[in-house]
C-alpha cells in the first residue's frame, strides 16, 4: 500500500473545468470517499489517479514518486469499474487471475492466490462460473477480488455499489469495509450517494464543479459543513437568515434567537443551517431553546422515520422524527424548537 | 383488420415476385449448364458434358486458380491491415480521425471504372505495370474499407471499460488486444474476411484493367469469352462461381448479422 | 510534460493505422492524382514520345457534343434504373421490415441479399441467356399463349435496364430495410390510434423517417451505374454505348489514356457533386 498525493490538478474540457486546482493527500491505508454531484469532477479525479486521464497541470504521486508519465498498466493500481467490466469470455478464476498472468506468475502460484482471494470475498466455489451466470453482488465481489489479488498500491473504486439494490448495497458496504481493513490498502472511491460516503469513509472529500469544497472525517464534515453546498449535499439542511441585533440574532419575523457566536462575523448578516433531526415539534416552546411558530404542511411516513414538512414565512422546513411519533395534522400550527448549539453557521453568501 | 390482411398478402406477393426476378436468371443459367443443347433450347436434355469440357479448359481453369489465390491473399492482407486500423480507430483518440473515416469512402463510392483506370495509369507510370501483383494491390485496396467497417461495427459493441480494466491490471497494449479485444471481435473479423474474399473473388472491373491478357482472373476470362461468343462451358463455370459466392456469403451472414439483429 | 503520454497514444495509433492507409494511398489516392495529371497530357509519356500539358482533353469534351450527349444518356440511364429500383425495392423492404416477423424475416432478408454478393458479371451473363431470342422466354410464352411469339430482348436498351436493375436492386432494399426497421413500431401504432389512414401514415410518418435509407440506396445505385460499361456491353450491343463504355474504349481499344483520364475525371467530378449534395443525409444513416 502507499500514500497518494494529487497537487494542484487542473483539467479543462471545452468550456468547463473538470478539475479546478485540486490538492488532496490520501494517507496510507485510508478509505477515502470522493463525494459530489454528477459533473463535480470526482470521476475525472479518480481516472487521473488511475492514468486514464491526463491532467493539464499539476502532479500525481504514488508512494512519493510522480506518476504522470507512467502509463496505466505500470502504475500498480487496482480498479473496480462501475459496471464491473468482467471479461465475458473468461471464467471467474481466469478473470481474477488475469493480472497475475500478466505479471507472469506460474500457474500454481496463480491458482493459490486466486483461491485465497476468492475465500476473502467469500465466493469460494464459484471459480469456474462465467460472469453472466453470476448475480450482481457476486460480480461485484469478483471485480473486487480481481483488483486486489495483484496486491496493488492503491485501490480505486468507481461508484462500486451503485448498480446494486438497496439491501444488497448495505451488506456490501459492510463487506467492503471489512476487506479493506483486513488487507489495509489505500482505497479511494467515488460516489454520489452521501449515505455510502458516510458509511465507508475514513475521510470524505466533497467536490463541486471540479473543486474540493471540504474534506475531513464524516462526523466532522457532517457536523460542521463549511458552506451551504456542503451542508445541503451531505445530509439535509434547513437554512435561515438573520441579523446580529441586541441580545442575539434577529430572524425575519423579528424573533430573537441565540446562536453560538464565533466572533469572526465580518458583517451583521448571518446564515445558518439546522439538520432536520435536530429540530423538535411540540405545542409549547422549550426553555433555553430557540422557538418559532410554524404551520404543518405534510407528514411523510417512511417506516422508521417520518419527515414533516412545515412552512414558516413562506420557507419550507423539514423535520425528521421517529416514525412512531404522533404529531400535528396538516394545517395546524405548532412550535418548532432547537438547541442553539445545533445550529451550523455557514460561510456568507455562496450561491 | 380486413384491409391489413389484403395489404399483407399483396406485400408478400410482391416480395415473392421480386425474389422470382432476382433468382430466375441464375436458376435458368444453372439449368442450362446441364443442357446438351448449345442454344439454350427446351426441352432440357441433361448432361454433364459442359462440366467435363470445363475440366479440360486450361484457360478457364488457370484463371480460376488465379482468382482463388488472389482472393486468399487479399483476404489475409486486407483482414490484417483492416483489423489493425479498426482497432486503432476504436481505441485511440487522435486528431484527424474524422478525416480518416471519410477517406474510407472513395474506394466504395467512386465507380470502379474510375478507380480501375486510375490504378492502371498509376501502376503503369511507376513501373508496377499490369499483372497479378497489380490486381492484388487493387483488390486489397477495394476490400479494406469493407473489413474496416465490419470490424469497426463489431468493436462498437465492446465495452471500453473492458480494455481499461485489463490495463488497470497491468496488461500492455498488446496483451489487452490479445486477451480482451480479439476474442470479442473474432466474429467481426471472420465476417470481414469473408467480405474481403467475396469482394476479391467477384471483382471484375478493376481486374479487367489491371490483369494481363492470358494471365487474368476468372471474371475477366469469362467476360472475354462472352465477347467472343457463348460457349456452354461459361455457363458451367458461372454456375459454379455463383454457388461458391453465395455459400461464402451465407457463412458471412452467420458471423455478421445485417440490420443489427443480434 | 503530460502531453508526452498523449503523443505516445497517437504514435501507437499511427502504427496500427498506417499500413492500411498507406495501402489505400498507393492504390487509390495516388492513382487518382496520377489520373488527374494524365488528363492534362497530350500523349502518353512513354517510349520517348513527345508530351506536353494541355487542356485539350477537357476541351474535347466541351467541343464535341458527342461526349456531353453520352454523359446525359448515362445520367438518364442512372436515373431510370435508380427510380425503378426504388419503386420495386421499397415495397419489398417495407414488407420485410414491417409485415414479416421472426425467423422468416431473417431468412427472406438473407435470400434477397444473397444474389447481391455473388458475381455481378455472372448475373448479367445469366440475363443474357434468359433474354436472347429462341430461348427461355420464347419457350415459356409459347407454352402459355395460344399464338406464336418470338421475343428477342437482347442487345437493346431495355435489356441493359433490366440487367442493371437486377444487379443493383438489393442495394436499395438493404438500405431501406435498415431504415424502416429502425422505425419504432409504436410510432405507427400511435398514428393509427390517432385515426390516421394508412396512406397518411406512409406519407407523413414512415416515408420521411425512412427517406435517408432510400436516398442512401439511391446514391449507391446512381453512382456506379453512371460508370457502368460491363452491362451495356454484354446486354446492349449497339444500343449499349454510354459514357462508361467510351471511357473503357480509351483504355483498351483506342489507347488514348489522357482523354480517358479527362473523361474519367469529369465523371468523377459529377459523382462527387452528387455525393456532396446527398452527404448530409448519408451521414445520418452511416
Amino acid at each position: 500500500m502507499a500514500e497518494v498525493k494529487v497537487t494542484h490538478l487542473n483539467k479543462r474540457y471545452a468550456n468547463t473545468m473538470a478539475l479546478d486546482d485540486v490538492t488532496i493527500g490520501f494517507a496510507e491505508g485510508e478509505f477515502y470517499g470522493l463525494l459530489g454531484p454528477s459533473g463535480s469532477g470526482k470521476t475525472t479525479l479518480l481516472r487521473t489517479i488511475a492514468g486514464f486521464v491526463f491532467a493539464d497541470s499539476g502532479s500525481v504521486t504514488i508512494a512519493g514518486k510522480p506518476v504522470e508519465r507512467v502509463p496505466v498498466e505500470k502504475r500498480e493500481i487496482g480498479m473496480v469499474f462501475q459496471n464491473y467490466a468482467l471479461f465475458p469470455n473468461m471464467s471467474v478464476a481466469d478473470n481474477i487471475g488475469f493480472g497475475l498472468r500478466v505479471r507472469k506468475l506460474t500457474s500454481s502460484q496463480i491458482k493459490r492466490k486466486v483461491g485465497e482471494v476468492l475465500d476473502l470475498v467469500q465466493l469460494g466455489d464459484l471459480g469456474t462460473r462465467r460472469p453472466h451466470q453470476l448475480s450482481g453482488g457476486q460480480r461485484q465481489r469478483v471485480a473486487l477480488a480481481r483488483a486486489i489479488v495483484t496486491e496493488p498500491r492503491v485501490l480505486l473504486l468507481d461508484e462500486p455499489l451503485s448498480a446494486l439494490d438497496k439491501a444488497l448495497r448495505m451488506d456490501m458496504q459492510v463487506e467492503l469495509k471489512r476487506i479493506q481493513r483486513e488487507i489495509g490498502i489505500t482505497t479511494i472511491f467515488v460516489t454520489h450517494d452521501q449515505e455510502e460516503a458516510l458509511t465507508l469513509s475514513d475521510r470524505i472529500g466533497i467536490l463541486k464543479d471540479g473543486a474540493l469544497v471540504q474534506q475531513g472525517a464524516p462526523r466532522e464534515v457532517y457536523d460542521a459543513p463549511v458552506n451551504e453546498f456542503a451542508a445541503r449535499f451531505l445530509g439535509d439542511a434547513n437554512l435561515f437568515d438573520g441579523k446580529i441585533a441586541e441580545g442575539g440574532i434577529k430572524l425575519e419575523d423579528g424573533t430573537v434567537i441565540q446562536l453560538p457566536r464565533t466572533g469572526n462575523e465580518t458583517s451583521d448578516k448571518i446564515r445558518f443551517a439546522i439538520r432536520p433531526e435536530n429540530l423538535v415539534l411540540s405545542t409549547q416552546p422549550r426553555e433555553s431553546w430557540n422557538n418559532i411558530e410554524v404551520e404543518v404542511q405534510q407528514t411523510i411516513f417512511s417506516g422508521p422515520i417520518a419527515t414533516h414538512l412545515l412552512t414558516w414565512r413562506g420557507h419550507r422546513i423539514s423535520v425528521m422524527t421517529k416514525g412512531g411519533e404522533r404529531l400535528a395534522a396538516p394545517g395546524q400550527s405548532v412550535v418548532l424548537s432547537w438547541r442553539p448549539e445545533s445550529a451550523i453557521i455557514l460561510a456568507p453568501a455562496e450561491t | 383488420m380486413g384491409k391489413d390482411k389484403v395489404y399483407g398478402v399483396l406485400g408478400r406477393v410482391w416480395l415473392g415476385l421480386v425474389l422470382f426476378f432476382l433468382y430466375v436468371p441464375v436458376l435458368v443459367m444453372a439449368l442450362m449448364s446441364f443442357n446438351r443443347s448449345e442454344f439454350y433450347q427446351f426441352p432440357i436434355d441433361f448432361t454433364g458434358e459442359w462440366y467435363r469440357r470445363l475440366a479440360q479448359n486450361d484457360e478457364l481453369l488457370e484463371a480460376a486458380w488465379n482468382s482463388i489465390w488472389i482472393a486468399c491473399a487479399t483476404t489475409v492482407i486486407a483482414t490484417l491491415l483492416g483489423t489493425a486500423a479498426a482497432i486503432a480507430l476504436y481505441r485511440y483518440r487522435f486528431p484527424g480521425k474524422r478525416v480518416l473515416l471519410v477517406l474510407l469512402f472513395p474506394p466504395i463510392a467512386i465507380p470502379w471504372l474510375i478507380t480501375g483506370t486510375a490504378m492502371l495509369i498509376f501502376f503503369f507510370s511507376v513501373g508496377i505495370g499490369r499483372g497479378s501483383q497489380a490486381v492484388l494491390l487493387g483488390h486489397v485496396a477495394l476490400a479494406l474499407p469493407y473489413v474496416i467497417v465490419v470490424v469497426a461495427a463489431r468493436l462498437r459493441t465492446l465495452d471500453p471499460q473492458l480494455e481499461e480494466a485489463a490495463r488497470s491490471l497491468g496488461a500492455s497494449q498488446w496483451a489487452v488486444t490479445r486477451f480482451v479485444t480479439l476474442p470479442w471481435i473474432a466474429s467481426g473479423i471472420i465476417a470481414g474476411a469473408l467480405f474481403a474474399f467475396a469482394v476479391s473473388f467477384d471483382q471484375f472491373v478493376v481486374s479487367y484493367f489491371l490483369a494481363e491478357p492470358g494471365d487474368s482472373t476468372l471474371p475477366v476470362e469469362i467476360y472475354s469469352a462472352i465477347r467472343k461468343g457463348f460457349t456452354p462451358e461459361i455457363n458451367a463455370i458461372s454456375t459454379i462461381i455463383i454457388v461458391v459466392s453465395m455459400l461464402v456469403m451465407l457463412l458471412a451472414a452467420r458471423f455478421f448479422k445485417f440490420g443489427g439483429e443480434r | 510534460m503530460l502531453a508526452a503520454a498523449e503523443r505516445q497514444e497517437t504514435a501507437r495509433a499511427a502504427l496500427l493505422i498506417s499500413p492500411a492507409y498507406l495501402w489505400l494511398t498507393v492504390a487509390v489516392f495516388l492513382p487518382l492524382s496520377a489520373m488527374l495529371f494524365f488528363s492534362f497530357l497530350s500523349d502518353l509519356p512513354i517510349g520517348g514520345r513527345d508530351w506536353e500539358t494541355t487542356l485539350e482533353n477537357y476541351l474535347e469534351f466541351f467541343d464535341k457534343p458527342f461526349y456531353a450527349d453520352l454523359l446525359w444518356r448515362s445520367f438518364q440511364l442512372s436515373a431510370l434504373v435508380t427510380l425503378l429500383c426504388i419503386a420495386i425495392g421499397y415495397p419489398c423492404a417495407f414488407v420485410l421490415a414491417k409485415t414479416i416477423k421472426g425467423r422468416a424475416r431473417e431468412a427472406l432478408f438473407l435470400l434477397v441479399i444473397l444474389p447481391f454478393w455473388s458475381n455481378s458479371l455472372v448475373r448479367v451473363f445469366s440475363w443474357a441467356i434468359v433474354l436472347r431470342g429462341n430461348g427461355v422466354i420464347d419457350a415459356t410464352l409459347n407454352a402459355i399463349l395460344p399464338f406464336e411469339v418470338s421475343v428477342n430482348l437482347m442487345f437493346s436498351y431495355p435489356a441493359v435496364v433490366i440487367g442493371l436493375v437486377h444487379s443493383y436492386l438489393p442495394y436499395v432494399i438493404l438500405t431501406s430495410y435498415l431504415a424502416l426497421q429502425a422505425i419504432d413500431d409504436s410510432l405507427i401504432e400511435a398514428a393509427r390510434s390517432l385515426g390516421a389512414p394508412r396512406w397518411m401514415i406512409l406519407a407523413r410518418v414512415v416515408g420521411p423517417l425512412s427517406l435517408p435509407g432510400v436516398i442512401a440506396g439511391a446514391v449507391l445505385i446512381f453512382v456506379p451505374v453512371m460508370g457502368s460499361f460491363m452491362e451495356p456491353r454484354i446486354l446492349g450491343g449497339r444500343a449499349g454505348t454510354f459514357f462508361g463504355t467510351v471511357i473503357e474504349d480509351q483504355f483498351v481499344a483506342v489507347f488514348n489514356w489522357p482523354l480517358g483520364a479527362a473523361l474519367s475525371f469529369l465523371l468523377l467530378g459529377l459523382v462527387l457533386a452528387i455525393l456532396a449534395v446527398a452527404s448530409p443525409v448519408l451521414r445520418r444513416t452511416a
